[in-house]
């Protein structure tokens, strides 16, 4: 199952134009600075913003595609998504936050909670499952949100910065259970910040700025070859011990 | 209640001044109004007749118009959180005038609306035989017409707070609108709902000048409690005072019940209020 896209979204003054493959089984993390484009691209692979141009495609699946005048809701692409600050359903505890996709989707009650205690214990949150998401810390949860994105039985992963309000122990199991969702053959592309992410995770890196692709390889190869000064910016902050 | 670090400029001082002012004039009547209650024979005052009688008017008619409120304001409400609507500023400044508007206003244009030779009111005489003014139907819509936009707003808020990435969000995990709806949108802005209900009740309970101007002043009709109060001040002083208590306790309940329902959706208050402490 590959994730194959090229998108095109215009925004005011802004347009992303920018292609991704992403082969089963493989992460493709995204850099760039703030307004670059990242977050665009994730969510108009997620169905959530309108393309100008171009298409998505999942396998053989088509979820997108403008020419033909296709566009699958979000709610039937069956991608697991963690957007940017979580967005939890505040007024649910942990566990049915977790349990919401499946649910969604029509999976009975206990079943789908089980799954949600499984994924909430493997994030280090087994203790906090009845806890209102209100509740919760920033780190806790951006941790359930993970959670709740691997849940919702996905074909395929796409998170926006899932580790940056986490610090190096918490960072880990969240990390472990997305290579181990990622390694039952899905695609994921994952949005950061910390090239230290790209490097412990992702196959690929691609880096955007201004809505394009600035330079794209393996997290090594970009951090040996710096072809940009943001570029340069990441490498030197992921080469501080401890930062 | 100390204000810490502030006391010893004279800034401070002036601006804790202003305060205590400010709070006296809102609570120094109520004070007064609490020292003059003959609360031995309040239980007798409370049980007359025609006390009982406007209770039950009030009560009765507000609960209505709340209810009118809610079935019309939240519709009202998401049409306007929703910004796509062109003109959508226009209808939210329509909704508001009311709440600025002095009360006796919206008496007179009700009665130029639905009175006998009214602009609706004619009609309605003349093919249906039906007369709004001075019945209690006309004391629910001139309740109705005052406690509306405070719904309406509240509600708006609280839709908007909700937040449309929330609901994509949901969307993303395989939620269809419907359920989305049902499970995101609904619960979490019940809160908002349950505020806007509770000030349009007390709001519609208090409706004074649009009521005597529309409905008139019918003891077991029309005489709501304010309308009844105004009326027993000539009268018997004891008992507008007594009715004005338990005008002032019934507000009181519906601000402490929204207070619970409010802390309810605050961080701590589940843990609180159902005993339980997080592990």
């Amino acid at each position: 199952m590959t994730l194959d896209a090229r998108v095109r979204v215009t925004r005011a003054a802004f347009c992303l134009d920018v292609a991704v493959r992403v082969p089963a089984g493989t992460v493709l993390a995204v850099m760039g600075p703030n307004g670059s484009g990242k977050s665009t691209l994730l969510e108009a692979i997620a169905g959530l913003a309108p393309l100008t141009a171009g298409h998505v495609r999942l396998a053989d699946d088509v979820l997108a595609d403008v020419a033909a005048g296709r566009h699958v809701p979000p709610h039937e692409r069956r991608l697991g998504v963690a957007l940017q600050d979580g967005l939890l359903f505040g007024h649910l505890t942990a566990r049915e936050n977790v349990a919401f996709g499946p649910r969604a989707q029509g999976v009975r009650a206990t079943a789908a909670r089980a799954t949600a205690d499984a994924l909430l214990a493997d994030v280090g949150l087994a203790a906090l499952a009845r806890t209102r998401a209100d509740r919760l810390s920033g780190g806790q949860a951006q941790r359930v949100a993970v959670a709740r994105a691997v849940a919702a039985r996905p074909r395929a992963l796409l998170l926006d910065e899932p580790f940056g309000a986490l610090d190096a122990a918490t960072r880990a199991p969240v990390r472990a259970l997305v290579r181990r969702a990622v390694a039952t053959g899905l695609p994921a592309l994952v949005v950061t910040h910390d090239l230290r992410d790209a490097l412990e995770l992702a196959d690929h890196l691609l880096v955007l700025q201004d809505g394009r692709e600035v330079q794209r390889g393996t997290p090594a190869d970009v951090a040996s070859a710096p072809a940009t000064p943001y570029v340069e910016h990441v490498v030197a902050a992921a080469s501080w011990p401890g930062s | 209640m100390s204000v810490r670090g502030r006391g010893a400029s004279p800034g401070g001082v002036l601006l804790v001044a202003l305060a205590s002012v400010g709070t006296a004039v809102l609570v120094l009547p109520l004070v007064a109004l609490l020292l003059a209650t003959p609360w031995s024979a309040l239980p007798t005052l409370v049980g007359d007749p025609t006390v009982l009688q406007a209770l039950r008017l009030s009560l009765l008619t507000a609960g209505t118009a709340t209810l009118v409120a809610l079935a019309l304001g939240v519709p009202l409400a998401w049409v306007l959180a929703h910004d796509d609507l062109r003109g959508a500023w226009l209808l939210r400044s329509l909704v508001t005038v009311p709440l600025v508007l002095p009360p006796v206003v919206g008496g007179v244009a009700l009665l130029l609306l639905l009175g006998r030779r009214g602009l609706v009111g004619g009609a309605l005489d003349t093919w249906f035989g039906v007369t709004v003014p001075f019945t209690s139907v006309a004391v629910v819509l001139a309740q109705l017409f005052v406690s509306l936009p405070f719904l309406v707003l509240s509600v708006e808020g609280a839709l908007r707070g909700a937040s449309r990435r929330r609901a994509l969000a949901a969307q993303t995990l395989g939620a269809s609108p419907a359920y989305v709806l049902r499970r995101v949108t609904l619960p979490s802005v019940a809160p908002g709902v349950a505020a806007g209900a509770a000030l349009c009740f007390t709001r519609a309970l208090g409706e004074f000048g649009a009521t005597v101007t529309f409905a008139g002043s019918f003891p077991g009709t029309t005489r709501t409690m304010p309308l009844a109060v105004s009326q027993a001040m000539d009268s018997a002083p004891e008992q507008a005072v007594a009715m004005s208590v338990l005008l002032l306790l019934l507000s009181v309940a519906v601000l402490v019940a929204l207070r619970g329902r409010w802390l309810g959706g605050l961080p701590g208050a589940h843990a609180v209020r159902s005993g339980r402490t997080p592990r």
